[in-house]
């Protein structure tokens, strides 16, 4: 779903508003916070909405997919470390951060077990 | 699949016992390293905009699943939206600007996203193996 941005002067002041048609907001930022953030390189980014896809939320459920981890083998001999970051929509302020490892699951179906008896 | 289980009960003081987040847009970065490798991360990055999931005075939660497909990478969260008046966080400050939004009705008790209403993570899935696009240069074509 592609997202169309329009950036505006409000009110004749120094203030920009990105407007978003699909979910019908705006985004308010300074306009000369704007401009530095597109000038220097070194600091946080006034981000457009247009290049980013966004995620399909559905709330029409009664209950969560159930996910039975029992039918799955996890595999120890990798880990993988997952990083979950927030960031403001436009601008690059981390709201949280959340740091996870985990192992992969192969579903059993898919994994041939030998079992080796020590005897 | 990689399944994290923000539910799991754990002993340690480091891990929180459940993950709320009081904003309903968000950019929502997710970077995955694997051990035993020196390949670059997998990221994806996608917009969460929980403002279309709308809880009544009367209703106390709501389950809601975010859904992101990128490259044959397939992402679903598993959230419930929960309305807990009894842990408002005072002298809110929203990231977002909303007074263009703001349509008049402003009862103190309603519902409102980052105030009173949290969407709590419950898991996160994705499936594997992890595909990323990568480009090959041919020789003899610009």
């Amino acid at each position: 779903m592609s997202l169309v941005i329009d950036i505006k002067r409000c009110n004749f002041q120094n203030i920009s508003a990105f407007f978003s048609n699909t979910t019908k907001k705006y985004y308010l930022t300074h306009f000369d916070c704007y401009l530095k953030s597109n000038s220097n390189s070194n600091s946080s980014k006034v981000l457009s909405l247009l290049n980013i896809s966004e995620a399909k939320i559905n709330s029409q459920i009664s209950n969560l997919t159930n996910i039975e981890t029992s039918n799955f083998i996890r595999n120890d001999k990798k880990a993988y470390f997952v990083n979950i970051e927030g960031y403001h929509p436009i601008s690059s302020l981390l709201l949280f951060k959340i740091e996870k490892i985990c192992n992969g699951l192969e579903h059993a179906s898919h994994v041939k077990i030998n079992f080796d008896f020590p005897f | 699949m990689l399944y994290v289980n923000f539910n799991s009960k754990s002993t340690s003081i480091f891990d929180p016992s459940l993950y709320a987040i009081p904003y309903e847009e968000f950019r929502l970065v997710i970077t995955i390293h694997l051990s035993h490798s020196n390949e670059d991360p997998i990221a994806f990055e996608f917009l969460m905009d929980f403002s279309q999931v709308k809880l009544g005075l009367n209703q106390k939660s709501k389950f809601a699943e975010a859904f992101y497909l990128q490259n044959g990478n397939n992402v679903i969260i598993g959230t419930e939206v929960v309305f807990d008046p009894a842990n408002e966080i005072l002298n809110k400050k929203g990231v977002l600007d909303s007074s263009f939004q703001s349509t008049g009705s402003s009862t103190p008790g309603k519902p409102d996203f980052g105030k009173n209403v949290f969407a709590v993570l419950k898991h996160l899935s994705i499936s594997l193996p992890l595909k990323r696009i990568v480009r090959i240069k041919i020789k003899g074509f610009v």
